[in-house]
């Protein structure tokens, strides 16, 4: 007798359907995997058959076959075991399946069904092409709501999870566990944490901790208002990452479409959801670059892609290997971040905002003030160039910042807090995307920016080269219009005038003035 | 005579002839044209100059000179510079107080700017923004004064005393411790280009292509020191170049200035170590610099160079105020115009694109006539109301 369940396979958070055929037949009692499974998958054999034996049911001594279709898909792992055995249940006939679900979950020897990680985008895919109903772990409920349309069935074992293709009236007949919990799931409703930061991430600081660093600040809070990227150069003790371990409490919440990304994201990475925060990933230089872009060998994705719909920190900019820089250069375009594997490329979202640090050289003294430069010459230039010109190119808003004398940190000053910043910033975010269409300014389209500016366009090229930047190009006064409407924003001012225009200019300024010469 | 200046100057091109060679054997045959026409035929004659060792080391150069004496000169002008020697007078007569002044001059540009009443303003190759701040107030006052502002052409002090001159209007000339067209950083090509374009000079006693080595930069500073009326010394770390020239001007007895620095610590030790073993003078005031290089007559463009009074907006004028006394970054500005950071920040940028501030690192620098001691900031904002006549 044949059997069919439905089961997906993913790479990355694209996903496949997956058909799980199951046919029993007469014969030596054998059980055959078939359709490229992985040694994990091959030993589902065992689990199966274990899990049928002890969960009370009972195990054909019969020829088994199952075929994973489509056959030509590689897959891995044991979220077919809860598949496989339906199959084998319906094929000999002990479960007559009436209401088809997909279903996901490893089994214990005992029958348990345990969580499965990258279970979300699973999920999505099966939702995706229709089958709404889909039977889960029941630990992996709470991720698993997130997919819209999900009429998620949890379960805590294989009776349980079989109780859901059983005809409706049987209910008595499900050894059902908890039957409580055999409806569709609501979302989790997550309060948020206290802080967005990851645990092991930089220990969150507030603003009123910064003494001075009055442009830093109002970088800071352009370039979150607006999504803009940011660089910020100076010395040791400048205060870069001091500044940079602010953002967390001054990012604004997701949104319902943005926290669904992440939780996606997040789930194919094997993290359980997050609470509502944007993320803030601050990966050291020396972090791996599959971990760091994504990859190695159960294909997840990399801290680019957690940091989607957030910020990505990196300290240290010039230390981090050239290849990772060069794979920056995708996210910070187009959104996404592409993983090549023997099989084809994968593609994770990774539309991060990108707030790096550095020092001006080697020994980071470099046009100090007071403390000499010990680089040998063309040292500070050559340490710059690991950052490439069209990584710097994207990176809207450039900071140096001067060290603050030490009699000016310990007295402090009555610098501003994080909290009215946070307002503002989140005030000028939800401005941006009601006029953008939901983007913020980094991301406006640059047609109808120019059309607002129109009447300061000669002004506003006249100044381009007066500053001495770069050719006033379309592309150029586009970037500097996005970031003068970040700055309109948060004054509050229906149009881009000419002082935001000139602070724009300022902020897009050579990151290492007068180094040579 | 022709003729002699090609020998004279295929005689200095021979390798092992340096300026002592070239004096010695010139006066014991009589003219350059001697030696190359008598020198490889008779060793002994050479002999008795150079010793034999010498002649062992020289015959082959020599023999080599012979053959084309026209040679080198050809190849100086292919390259679109020029060779003097001691024989034409618009050789530097400054240079004959020294006492090997070297027997060909390779340049470009101007030679005549050579010759010109000028100061020298050296120091160190990593200034701090405040010694090239100095250092800039400096050039500006020597170009007003009319005198020409001669240096090194290296990175750092160098670089900043040649740019500021140009950008004053002014002359300036170098001399390179290589053979041009390498004589210098590569990131000073274009500054070389001004230099020459704005009527100075790029020279040095090596020929074209001759790469520098560790001993020609020294060497090379005692022309610097030699052509300058007056040596300044801006920011000089232990052991810095700046003082080798510094040491030839007091031995030349030139007067040499230290532009005092009490805060620089360890980036002046050189320059303070100086004014306690030796008669330099400390200079307090950039513009006071102009008492020591006496009468200048004023040749048409450095008399050309009256600043253009320029009209500033009120944060700008402000900042301007700010920057007068020395380098300052954004917070401090900020606190001295009490603006809020965007509005200091755009006001920076009309303030750069007009030539009167520019970024260092982290501090903001006064630059064009900013650096002026008479320049008022409050008049320039007062000239802007009045001529736009809005408050």
């Amino acid at each position: 007798m044949l059997a069919s369940v439905v089961t997906a396979v993913t790479s990355g958070i694209e996903g496949t359907l997956v058909q799980v055929e199951v046919d029993v037949a007469p014969g030596l009692p054998v059980c055959r995997i078939v359709g490229l499974p992985d040694s994990a998958l091959t030993e589902a054999r065992e689990r199966v058959r274990s899990a049928l034996r002890n969960a009370g049911f009972s195990y054909p001594l019969a020829r088994i076959t199952v075929n994973l279709a489509p056959a030509e898909r590689r897959k891995r792992g044991s979220a077919y075991d809860l598949a496989i055995a339906a199959g084998i249940l319906a094929a000999s006939g002990q479960v007559r399946i009436a209401r088809p679900a997909a279903l996901l979950g490893e089994l214990s020897l005992g029958g348990r069904l345990l969580p499965v990680p990258g279970l979300l985008p699973l999920v999505a895919t099966l939702v995706a092409a229709g089958y709404r109903r889909v039977v889960v772990p029941a630990e992996d409920a709470g991720t698993a709501a997130w997919v819209e349309g999900a009429e998620v069935l949890p379960a805590v074992d294989l009776a349980e999870a079989v109780g859901y293709l059983r005809p409706v009236r049987r209910a008595g007949a499900g050894r059902t566990a908890s039957p409580g919990r055999t409806g569709p799931l609501e979302p989790p409703r997550l309060s948020p944490a206290p802080s967005g930061a990851e645990p092991g991430g930089p220990e969150p600081a507030d603003l009123a901790e910064v003494a001075g660093q009055a442009a830093g600040r109002r970088a800071l809070e352009i370039a979150l208002a607006g999504g803009h990227h940011l660089l910020l150069t100076g010395s040791p003790g400048a205060g870069k990452t001091l500044l940079a371990r602010t953002i967390p409490a001054l990012l604004p919440p997701l949104t319902a479409d943005e926290a669904r990304e992440v939780a996606l994201v997040r789930s194919a990475a094997g993290l359980p959801a997050a609470p509502n925060r944007a993320p803030f990933r601050a990966p050291h230089h020396t972090t791996s670059y599959a971990a760091l872009i994504g990859g190695g060998p159960s294909l997840r994705p990399g801290l680019v892609s957690l940091a989607h719909a957030g910020v990505l920190f990196l300290d240290e900019l010039a230390e981090f290997p050239r290849d990772v820089l060069d794979a920056l250069r995708q996210p910070l375009e187009d959104g996404t971040v592409e993983v090549a594997r023997a099989h084809g490329v994968t593609r994770f979202p990774a539309r991060l905002q990108l707030v790096a640090a550095m020092n001006p050289c080697l020994c980071g003294w470099e046009g100090d003030p007071e403390r000499p430069c010990r680089c040998p010459a063309g040292g500070p230039e050559r340490y710059r160039r690991r950052v490439s010109g069209p990584l710097l190119d994207r990176i809207d808003l450039r900071v140096r910042l001067e060290r603050v004398p030490a009699d000016r940190v310990l007295v402090p000053r009555g610098a501003e807090a994080s909290a009215p910043v946070a307002v503002r910033i989140a005030r000028a975010r939800a401005w941006a995307r009601d006029r953008n269409g939901g983007l913020p300014n980094a991301r406006a389209a640059g047609a109808g920016l120019i059309a607002e500016a129109a009447d300061l366009a000669g002004w506003i090229a006249g100044r381009i080269e007066g500053s001495r930047q770069e050719p006033a190009t379309s592309r150029g006064v586009v970037r500097l219009l996005r970031v003068a409407r970040t700055i309109a924003d948060l004054a509050g001012r229906e149009r881009i005038g000419e002082a935001e225009v000139l602070e724009a200019i300022a902020l897009r300024s050579d990151p290492f003035p007068g180094g040579t010469g | 005579m022709s003729a002699e200046r090609a020998a004279w100057i295929a005689l200095a091109a021979v390798p092992g002839v340096g300026p002592a060679t070239h004096a010695r054997l010139v006066a014991a045959f009589g003219s350059a044209t001697a030696v190359l026409r008598a020198g490889p035929a008779d060793p002994a004659r050479l002999s008795a100059v150079v010793g034999p060792a010498g002649v062992a080391r020289l015959r082959d150069g020599l023999r080599e000179a012979t053959r084309d004496p026209g040679a080198p000169l050809h190849a100086v002008e292919a390259q679109g510079g020029w060779a003097i020697t001691p024989l034409e007078r618009i050789y530097p007569s400054a240079l004959f107080a020294i006492a090997d002044p070297p027997p060909v001059l390779y340049g470009l540009g101007d030679p005549a700017a050579l010759g010109t009443a000028g100061v020298a303003i050296v120091g160190t190759r990593r200034p701090t923004p405040r010694a090239r701040w100095l250092a800039a107030r400096i050039a500006r006052a020597v170009v007003h004064h009319g005198a020409c502002v001669v240096s090194g052409l290296a990175l750092g002090i160098d670089a900043e005393a040649h740019r500021t001159a140009i950008e004053a209007g002014g002359r300036t000339t170098a001399f390179i411790g290589g053979g041009f067209p390498d004589g210098w950083p590569r990131a000073n090509g274009p500054l070389a280009a001004a230099m020459i374009a704005g009527g100075g000079a790029v020279a040095g006693e090596l020929a074209p292509g001759v790469p520098a080595t560790l001993g020609t930069f020294p060497r090379r500073n005692r022309l610097i020191a030699a052509v300058a009326r007056v040596t300044v010394v801006v920011e000089a770390p232990e052991g810095s170049g700046a003082l080798i020239t510094a040491r030839h001007a007091l031995e030349q007895g030139r007067p040499v200035l230290v532009a005092v620095e009490p805060a620089a610590g360890r980036h002046g030790a050189g320059g303070a170590a100086l004014l306690a073993g030796s008669p330099a003078l400390p200079l307090g005031e950039p513009e006071e610099v102009v008492r020591w290089i006496g009468s200048v007559r004023r040749a048409g463009r450095a008399a050309a160079a009256t600043a253009i009074d320029p009209q500033l907006g009120p944060v700008e004028s402000s900042i301007a105020a700010a920057l007068k006394p020395g380098p300052a970054g954004m917070d401090r500005i900020i606190a001295a115009t009490r603006r809020p950071a965007g509005e200091v920040a755009g006001a920076l940028v009309l303030l750069q694109a007009r030539g009167l501030a520019r970024p260092v690192g982290p501090l903001w620098v006064a630059a064009g006539a900013l650096l002026d001691a008479g320049f008022d900031p409050d008049g320039a904002h007062r000239r802007a109301v009045s001529s736009r006549g809005d408050p």
